[in-house]
């Protein structure tokens, strides 16, 4: 791009006569610029105004009242709901982290066809609906599931345990959802790193675990930051796997909100639990793009 | 949902270095970590696989191994038979094929449009612009769809396929502009330069050198459009009413409700499919090479 600019202005044959091409043009048609806006009208559209309808819904009822986030913070079973949240979307990306992070080390460092293998492996479970692998795992949980049936045959157990619903079923669901959000990343990253330093590192007489831990593990940290941050914020506002494999027992804020709005049609409390979770989300992101830019936690890493 | 599946794509292709790099790479791999890895990739694979004997079950029951195997809820699905007749499912399959391809082309159009000025302009408030563009890939869903509900019930759009289809594309344009701005990143831009001095027009240029170019970036855009749309429950759930049931909002009631092998069905078709979704952009990947 700059180069071409430059010949343009240079005024030589190659950029000469796009130039005035361009000069014959309409205004419209010159300036890329605007090739922006349908699009951004469309998010206007339809995202943004929805995001403002849920913020007006929270606040009037039908005066502007305080109302709905008083009870969202005072009601201890909403309170109970929004820190069983925050401490399952903590618990999940620590698991997805400590098991993602050396599978996409080994991806980063395999030969070609294991890497490719592994990969597909990480990328068929992403792509299959997330209600078709939330349904996988009540067939592996369930009473006469496989892993009942599977312990029972063993003879650990004599009667099937009931496993369902509860914490471990949503934690290894989610973390089985989020996994590849943080192996992606990481790998992204990880691909473009160098290995002459570390080697160089080795050459000097640091251990393995030395220049791994001062040389790799620095270079590859944008990408673990990345996924930190993604797996959480997706953790936060998960919906289906805590629902369905949680049960009541590991109510989420996303359920809440869903129970509130189609059930108990309490709008402005569905409403004010929305901005809250907005709002959290929202301050997660800014910090973050402040830090790295947001084009990292959309690309993945990249 | 999907957020990191933009780097996904360009990771099937084989780590830059190759074969000299791998010689020397060895002392990087160790048996515990290849175990872990091993560990990992079983636990994401294997309880798709879990569905496939239930697929095949012959009573109306979760239960492993099944007691006996029959096709009937295989059938049941694709509605053969008398007793099939008007099966929910395929109608709900076919909506959401629609809302699909409706939310493809609307958003493929759209974002990839935006895409050119994210990839080359620079303008004040770029940024801003750019961050409202692509926000609704970061934030919680279950939100966009309280609010896409709120909007809805006043214009009476609840409830209608059009209303649900432009939920979905607000979730995927960002996919698209994504991908076709990387793509066009890596374009010589001279080669347009090169088509416009030899008297092609702009609108020549664009469709018979940078469309055909960028076309890989533009296909694999249009197909995680299709498959965010196809895969959506939250905003069906929640916009669908009674009227407009897609696939994933009937698999969520029968999941929610009654355990039956229909679903396994489902969810086995569903995999299928994904794998082909994956080879096939890795496939439109490889063609950019």
């Amino acid at each position: 791009m700059a180069l071409a600019i430059r010949t343009a202005e240079q005024g030589d044959g190659v950029g000469e006569r796009p130039v005035t091409m361009n000069r014959r043009l309409p205004a419209y048609r010159r300036d890329s610029r605007l090739l922006i806006l349908p699009a951004l009208a469309f998010q206007i559209t339809f995202f943004f105004i929805p995001l403002v309808m849920v913020a007006r819904e929270s606040l009037f009822d039908p005066d502007l009242t305080g109302i709905h986030y008083g009870e969202v913070f005072t009601n201890p079973v909403y309170r109970k709901v929004l820190l069983q949240t925050l401490r399952l979307a903590v618990i999940v990306t620590a698991i997805a982290v400590a098991f993602g992070y050396p599978v996409a080390y080994f991806i980063a460092h395999a030969r070609p066809v294991v890497a490719a293998i592994t990969l597909i492996g990480v990328l068929v479970p992403l792509w299959t609906s997330l209600l078709a692998r939330t349904y996988s795992f009540q067939v592996l949980y369930g009473r006469e599931g496989f892993a009942n049936r599977l312990l029972i045959a063993i003879g650990v157990i004599d009667e099937p345990l009931s496993l369902m619903f509860n914490a471990f079923t949503a934690i290894s669901g989610m973390v089985h959802a989020l996994l590849p959000f943080v192996i992606l990343p990481c790998l992204a990253v990880m691909r473009g790193i160098d290995r002459d330093y570390t080697d160089a590192a080795k050459s000097l007489g640091a251990t393995p675990w030395r220049a791994f831990r001062h040389v790799y593990f620095p270079l590859a940290k944008p990408g673990l930051v990345t996924a930190t941050i993604l797996t959480f914020i997706l953790a936060l506002g998960f919906f289906v796997t805590p629902v369905v494999l949680g049960g009541t027992t590991e109510f989420t804020v996303a359920g809440l909100i869903q129970l509130q709005m189609q059930r108990t049609l309490n709008w402005g409390l569905g409403g004010a639990l929305s901005v809250v979770l907005l709002v959290f989300t929202g301050v997660i992101v800014y910090l973050y793009q402040r830090r790295y830019g947001f084009d990292r936690l959309i690309g993945g890493g990249r | 949902m999907t957020v990191a599946t933009t780097t996904s794509t360009a990771a099937l292709e084989p780590a830059p270095g190759g074969r000299k790099r791998f010689a020397r790479s060895i002392q990087w791999r160790h048996p515990a970590l290849a175990l872990l890895t091993a560990l990992v990739v079983f636990y994401l694979v294997f309880p798709l696989l879990v569905t496939i004997p239930i697929s095949f079950n012959s009573i109306q029951r979760i239960e492993f191994p099944p007691t006996g195997y029959s096709t009937r809820w295989y059938a049941n699905f694709l509605g053969i038979g008398e007793e099939n007749r008007n099966s929910r499912w395929l109608s709900a399959t076919w909506l959401s094929v629609r809302i699909a391809l409706a939310t493809s082309v609307l958003s493929t159009v759209l974002g990839g449009l935006a895409a050119i000025p994210v990839a080359r302009a620079q303008f004040r408030g770029k940024n801003l612009v750019q961050t409202l563009l692509l926000l609704p890939l970061v934030l919680p869903v279950i939100v966009l769809a309280v609010g896409l509900f709120l909007m809805y019930v006043p214009l009476r759009l609840l409830g209608s396929p059009m209303g649900i289809v432009f939920g979905h594309s607000v979730l995927a344009i960002p996919y698209v502009t994504i991908i076709v701005a990387a793509t066009l990143k890596n374009f010589d831009e001279r080669l347009e330069w090169a088509a416009m001095s030899l008297g092609a027009n702009r609108t020549r240029t664009l469709l018979s050198v940078t469309i055909p170019i960028v076309r890989p970036g533009i296909i694999a855009g249009a197909l995680f459009a299709f498959i965010t749309s196809f895969d959506e429950l939250l905003i069906a759930l929640f916009v669908s009413g009674a009227r407009a049931v897609t696939l994933p909002r009937l698999l969520w009631d029968f999941v929610r409700s009654e355990a039956s092998p229909v679903i396994a069905v489902v969810s086995v078709l569903l995999t299928v499919f994904s794998i082909v979704a994956v080879g096939l952009v890795a496939t439109v990947q490889r063609e950019r090479r």
